[in-house]
């Protein structure tokens, strides 16, 4: 059957919602199509925490901060509980040298308005009793916040619903289609379903992105970052807030590649603790690795030595699509006229999901863009082939 | 099998008293007279020993402080402190 | 990092079957039970009973019990096998963590019990089968004062036996299915005569005790304050459906139930041995090869852990997967002989007694279908309706599996749940992914050293 759309959007992670979203919004006719069920993939193995002190002030920053604005926003305006929370976050410091490099930090955000209180060891103690005596001390980020991923991509995709955009899941785009002859365009997708006909084709697969865009002729950057999370059931609530290690103080040696391990702790709202976390590249394999959750325990112990009696009920991986300057790309392809892409986010995917998708719509609906903008555009890897000039890692 | 007469002292909620040496905390606790383990987190229901063998995991109780330990899976000592789970709302 | 010719992961009767089998060729075994004691669930369960015989099979298990300790046999008691890299076993035992590096892998981690969701299944009182024998043969504890039974199959009777070799009171045995159903199942009968004489002397001691014992009957519901005090018995008709009309309300402290067995997976499942579903051998079981070789080299799997048929096939099979392993292949004929009317026989009781599917409607919406997250069928069945026909779906849209059972027991419910509800078969439903631990362990074990 074929049928047409204002707007496609492949992938129904956080991202891909968030899209729908904000076009849906603005009065268009949104079709989502999702290969496996909604929130599938990344979406539903990470941590929720949106911070703003991992960003580099500049555009990585100014991205951050209109996120989180977008983020209280939607709070107030979904229906729906999405485990949002203004839970602020803390940076730990093991060491001295970490504490300077938490106090540049708390200077940079101080700096864009955002709250930022260094903690000696003493005040960090006050505020989570159950961290080990031995630290150098803390900043708080008290503006920081916490949502739960499922929950919110399952949220904003029935607000958009309810606006009339149509959300297709289990099947995959088989192709795209393209206008005739030598033009470029991209005019619409192919599915199993039967074609979809649009004027604007939206990319939001995470990590998978790749797969998608090959389909158009182009080739990506954007590569599977692994990261491990264990599960521990913890009653009554030990830790007040999301707690971080300052650094990646741990390397794992593996067979392949070293893996990068620094303490993510996170309280869910139904009482489990979340723990993190890990970096490697190994693909696309999701197998929890033995030694990577052995040392993510031995950090949780370390900082926090009561929990060493809670129980460890499961662990899973997920893969953060990982691009090589540390931003997202967002925004149209030239080489394919129609074509957007939302990818790229790495482990910033729930926090920029909101900006990601207003500016998909701003795109796509020719409003006046932030200045920001530019720094994400696809286009930057040009063409998109995997090499820039100026690649930061 | 031949019975253990072999009996030691534990703590059950506070009170002392004596189990058979070689039993499961779920068998002391029933022998004791405590058929409700836990309550539950979001609705405090009770619950008890249901399958027994440790793939449940509705039998959790604390035992020397620890939390969430199966008593189905877990043999008694000497001195051990096992405490039920109560239900906050009675 | 310790190494071991043979790794046997459970010390049930296939367990010790390989692990005696194994060692005897001269291989280095290591025999690992979450348990104190080997034995497996199924010598937990046996012992003194009411009948005057021990049952061949729990002979042919004490006997290879009785060969431990073995010189050849590092026997890794209250020790829990949490995790599995390649052939690399990450344990947790009562001295700590460390790794066991296998040549070779044998599961035989057995089965647990299914017992369908009802209104008020989760009260304190309401149990399995097994549990009720564990309280009463090995620690001599009755469950209760008034105890009813109701499931189907063979370990009801077993169960009964037990409870009476004790004095239990027990106020009623029922049995779900219908005796006209078993007749065309006469043939599976031949070869499995001592079988037969087992269950005959379990209904001799019944009959014995005037115990009231009836089929086609099941309870439906169970009341009480704080813990079971009335069950609610029903007939069922030929397709297991409740009859209206034909509800008792009994008084009773304790009920047990069991409908069979489901293969514990979880660790074939993470070593990432390929899985079938059969509904005459309990759900999902590893696809294995005449050898009983999953589809992971070197992993094989034994016993109840791949398919349900009782303690007289897991020891057959554990003999063979060993036999297999020490590559005395000319053993294996005869062994492979004995075991096929002993299939046959667990065909026809997994198809007798098989739960009727219509069993999943006594859950009311409001009746707990996963018991860790507390989470009710209504909640499920409009997951489902929503289009959530998979496990992995159901975990996905609501807050389902995930606490620290790990879906063990609702998993095989779910599964029933949606198959009742989209009218597709089970297998449609697919599993719940295992991730490591495979049970919880203490984040302190997690992050010890391992012992060298």
């Amino acid at each position: 059957m074929n049928t047409t759309a204002d707007a496609i959007i492949i992938g129904g992670g956080i991202v891909g919602a968030a899209c729908a979203y904000y076009l849906s919004e603005r009065g268009l006719a949104v079709h989502l199509i999702e290969r496996d069920f909604p929130a599938s993939g990344t979406s539903r193995a990470c941590d929720g925490l949106i911070l703003q002190w991992d960003k580099l002030p500049g555009a990585e920053l100014s991205l951050g901060l209109a996120s989180q604005k977008l983020w209280r926003d939607l709070a107030a305006e979904l229906d729906a509980e999405i485990g949002f929370e203004q839970a602020g976050t803390i940076f730990l410091a093991e060491q001295a040298d970490q504490m300077e490099a938490g106090k540049e930090k708390a200077n940079a955000l101080s700096a864009s308005g955002q709250r930022a209180e260094v903690l000696t060891p003493g005040e960090l103690r006050e505020l989570e009793p159950e961290l080990a005596l031995d630290l150098a001390g803390g900043v708080l980020f008290p503006d920081d916040l916490q949502v739960d991923p499922r929950r919110a991509t399952l949220a904003m995709l029935a607000a958009a619903r309810r606006r009339g955009a149509r959300i297709t899941t289990g099947e995959a785009v088989l192709n795209f289609q393209r206008a005739p002859g030598d033009n470029p365009a991209i005019t619409g997708v192919i599915t199993p379903g039967g074609s979809i006909a649009a004027a604007h084709v939206i990319c939001a697969a995470g990590v998978w992105s790749a797969e998608i865009t090959q389909l158009a002729g182009l080739s990506l950057p954007i590569r599977p970052r692994k990261g491990h999370i264990l599960v521990s059931d913890i009653r009554p609530k030990k830790i007040h807030h999301p707690l971080l290690e300052g650094g990646y103080a741990t390397t794992v040696q593996l067979a392949a590649e070293d893996v990068q391990v620094a303490l993510v702790a996170e309280m869910t709202a139904s009482g489990s603790l979340l723990l993190g976390s890990s970096r490697e590249f190994a693909g696309f394999d999701r197998r929890v690795s033995l030694a990577v959750i052995r040392a993510i325990a031995q950090r949780a112990a370390r900082f926090l030595p009561h929990l060493a009696h809670s129980s460890v009920i499961r662990s899973y991986a997920g893969l953060r699509p990982w691009s090589p300057d540390h931003l997202p790309l967002i925004g149209p392809c030239e080489q394919a006229p129609g074509f957007y892409l939302a990818s790229g986010h790495e482990g910033a995917g729930i926090g920029l999901a909101p900006i990601t998708g207003k500016l998909i719509a701003d795109w796509v609906t020719g409003a006046a863009l932030p200045p920001y903008a530019n720094a994400v555009l696809p286009d930057r890897f040009d063409p998109i082939k995997g090499s820039k000039t100026n690649v930061l890692i | 099998m031949t019975q253990q007469m072999i009996l030691e002292s534990i703590e059950i909620n506070d009170q002392s008293v004596q189990a058979s040496a070689g039993q499961s905390v779920a068998a002391a606790l029933l022998a004791a007279g405590v058929r409700i383990f836990r309550h539950t987190p979001e609705e405090r229901a009770p619950r008890s020993i249901f399958c027994g063998m440790g793939t449940c995991f509705d039998c959790l109780v604390t035992i020397d402080g620890i939390p969430n330990q199966r008593a189905c899976m877990t043999r008694i000592q000497p001195g051990m402190r096992i405490r039920t789970i109560p239900n906050e709302n009675d | 990092m310790k190494t071991t010719d043979l790794a046997v992961i459970g010390a049930g009767p296939g367990g010790l079957a390989a692990a005696i089998t194994a060692a005897q060729a001269g291989l280095r075994v290591t025999l690992i039970d979450e348990s104190p004691r080997p034995g497996g669930q199924y010598l937990r369960g046996t012992g003194r009973q009411a009948t005057q015989s021990i049952p061949r099979a729990e002979q042919r298990t004490r006997a290879f019990l009785q060969q431990l300790p073995h010189p050849h046999i590092d026997l890794q008691t209250g020790t829990l096998v949490w995790g599995i890299d390649d052939r690399t076993l990450a344990l947790h035992g009562p001295n700590g963590n460390f790794n066991l590096q296998a040549e070779q892998i044998i599961i035989a981690t057995g089965g647990r019990e299914l017992v369908p969701p009802f209104p008020g299944w989760t009260l304190p009182g309401v149990m399995t089968l097994g549990a009720a024998q564990i309280l009463t043969k090995e620690y001599g504890l009755l469950p209760g004062k008034r105890i009813a039974l109701a499931g189907s199959g063979p370990l009801l009777l077993a169960a009964a036996s037990a409870l009476l070799a004790k004095d239990a009171r027990i106020i009623a045995i029922l049995e779900a299915t219908h005796p006209g159903a078993w007749l065309p199942h006469v043939n599976a009968l031949w070869g499995n005569f001592n079988r037969l004489l087992e269950g005959n002397a379990y209904l001799r001691t019944i009959q014995r005790h005037k115990i009231p014992y009836r089929f086609g009957q099941t309870v439906i519901q169970a009341t009480g304050k704080g813990q079971l005090e009335y069950i609610v018995t029903a007939k069922l008709d030929p397709r297991g459906r409740p009859v209206p009309g034909s509800e008792k309300e009994i008084a009773a402290d304790t009920l047990c139930l069991g409908f069979g067995l489901i293969p514990n997976t979880e660790l074939a499942q993470l070593a990432e041995c390929q899985h079938e579903y059969s509904t005459t051998r309990g759900g999902w079981v590893p696809a294995r090869d005449k050898y009983l070789q999953t589809s992971q080299p070197g992993i094989y799997a034994v016993g109840e852990a791949a398919g349900v048929g009782g303690a007289d096939m897991a020891l057959m099979e554990g003999q063979i997967a060993a036999l297999a392993i020490t590559r005395r292949f000319n053993q294996i004929p005869a062994l492979q002989r004995q075991l096929r009317p002993l299939r046959r026989f667990a065909v026809m009781l997994n198809t007798l007694f098989a739960p009727p599917l219509a069993l999943n409607t006594l859950a009311s919406d409001e009746t707990i279908i996963c018991r860790c997250q507390e989470v009710r069928a209504g909640e499920i069945r409009q997951a489902v309706r929503q289009g959530n026909h998979t496990l992995g779906g159901l975990k996905n849209s609501i807050h389902i599996g995930q606490g620290q059972c790990q879906g063990r027991t609702c998993g095989p419910l779910l599964t029933r749940l949606i198959a009742s509800q989209t009218h597709e078969p089970p297998e449609a439903a697919g599993q719940f992914r295992p991730r490591p631990p495979l049970k919880p362990i203490s984040l302190g074990a997690l992050a010890q050293e391992q012992r060298p």
